[in-house]
């Protein structure tokens, strides 16, 4: 039987086929100015669904030391110059990278493609992976691109609200800003 | 509360010029505060059939009280502005929102009682004690009572939310700010009571508001053009004027985008029904 992330891993390795898909724009690459003024230079980062890479890169130009991690390799480039794991956010990502942890994680525009009953598990999994703080960026509308493997990709499509809500019971938030289309959260990291 | 301040003559030897009524520094202040409260940021929305009944605070308010329950009753959104929320709230009607516009700390008092199913909106310029009045509620929105263009806080603004916020502008008080958000929220239709913009015998509110205690008293006179028949005394307030004079030019300019109605007897439903413009100078 096949699993479930086996099954997402097989539906991305599609869409990074889409051209449309490959021409989006990153958020990873956007926010990534507003995630320096968090992070410093020198400290890790773990980009937890870097997709193609783009932002990761931008991250590093910053000095920063970036693991990338997702659910497939289809979206990067041939070659890749920063580490990377093949990895399904929700399961113990202690297995993929070790006990160490990293001083941030990134992750732009990821969870509301989690499949719905493991979402929160996966923020409980990069929560564990930080030791400084978790930086994420929803996606707050459906997704344009499934259409074109016939599936739905934004598997959560719910408001600022409810993903604030939502977050907080992981402790305070750091940040977060509405940005009507998409929301941007600080959480404190819980790595020991 | 307008952003681009133009003097308005109310007669010979007084004009007014519309400025927000705290220093810019505050202003700043106040809005680096809000904005990092975590709330969501309202937003335009598309164009909606139900009917809003807007409550302010002016004297007709207990004349009107009838006329206000029964479109309520016909399903009409009760919106309130101010001290109108806890007037309404006394009486037994249940506001579906308050919104607070005023950047003055004493407008914290605006949010009391607290109501679960309200939706509270506050301005962004509104003070820190304001937003720590609603903080825990369940239901609460930030807005941004500023023009697209302004110096000030435009920067402020843009750096927070990546250049994605929603400018609403329009009108020097909380009542018209309060007509213009609501229609970006895709509101149409408008009830407004307790909108007067005058004295009634002695009252400039219909509930206590010393804040307004002090204000200067007038007597002007107006009529549609051409028509003195129908000319009538009004008192009022600088502010007034000035909100008088901003409602006929908002409605001028943007009363095709909307269908608004002006219950009572008070200077601005006498604008409304006779096409009067501007008060005449003061009677001697």
């Amino acid at each position: 039987m096949t699993s479930i992330a086996a099954m997402e891993r097989a539906t991305y390795s599609d869409v990074w086929e889409l051209e449309p898909y490959k021409q989006a724009p990153s958020a990873g690459m956007r926010y990534s100015a507003l995630f320096t003024e968090f992070a410093r230079p020198g400290e890790t980062v773990l980009d937890a669904g870097c997709g193609d890479g783009r932002g990761a890169m931008m991250l590093a130009s910053h000095g920063l030391y970036v693991t990338t991690c997702d659910i497939t390799r289809a979206g990067l480039p041939p070659v890749w110059p920063l580490e990377f794991e093949e990895a399904a956010l929700w399961h113990d990502l202690a297995d993929v990278f070790g006990p160490h942890g990293f001083d941030w994680v990134y992750c732009c525009d990821v969870l509301q493609h989690v499949p719905v009953q493991f979402t929160m598990m996966a923020v409980a999994q990069l929560v564990r992976q930080a030791h400084r703080g978790v930086f994420l960026s929803v996606s707050t509308q459906p997704d344009p691109y499934g259409i074109w493997v016939g599936k739905n990709l934004h598997q959560t499509v719910q408001g600022f609200a409810w993903w604030r809500d939502s977050l907080r019971e992981f402790g305070p938030l750091v940040d977060a800003r509405d940005l009507v289309g998409s929301c941007v959260f600080v959480l404190n990291g819980g790595a020991a | 509360m307008t952003d681009d301040p133009k003097p308005f003559t109310v007669f010979e030897g007084l004009t007014l010029e519309a400025a927000i009524n705290v220093a810019d520094p505050q202003l700043v202040s106040n809005v680096e505060y809000a904005i990092r409260q975590q709330h969501p940021q309202m937003w335009p929305h598309p164009p909606q059939a139900d009917r809003v009944c807007l409550v302010g605070g002016g004297p007709s308010l207990e004349s009107t009280f009838p006329e206000l329950v029964d479109l309520l009753n016909d399903g009409a959104k009760l919106v309130t502005v101010n001290g109108a929320y806890r007037w309404c709230v006394e009486r037994n009607l249940r506001p579906t929102a308050q919104i607070v516009v005023d950047a003055r700390q004493s407008s914290a008092k605006f949010l009391e009682p607290y109501l679960p199913a309200c939706r509270y909106f506050l301005a962004s310029q509104c003070h820190p004690d304001t937003w720590d009045a609603v903080r825990d509620r369940q239901y609460v929105a930030v807005f941004h009572s500023v023009a697209p263009d302004n110096e000030l806080l435009k920067p402020v603004l843009d750096k927070y939310y990546l250049g994605v916020w929603a400018p609403i502008s329009g009108g020097s008080t909380v009542a018209l700010r309060a007509i213009a958000f609501l229609r970006a929220l895709g509101y149409l239709r408008f009830d407004l009571f307790g909108v007067d913009s005058c004295f009634m015998g002695d009252a400039h509110h219909a509930y206590v508001q010393p804040e307004n205690d002090t204000d200067s008293r007038y007597k002007v006179r107006t009529c549609p053009t051409n028509r003195p028949d129908l000319a009538r005394d009004f008192w009022v307030a600088p502010w007034h004027l000035a909100q008088a004079d901003d409602f006929v030019r908002f409605i001028k300019y943007e009363g095709e985008h909307f269908l608004l109605n002006v219950h009572g007897d008070g200077l601005l439903a006498y604008l409304l029904a006779s096409g009067a413009e501007v008060p005449l100078p003061p009677s001697s």
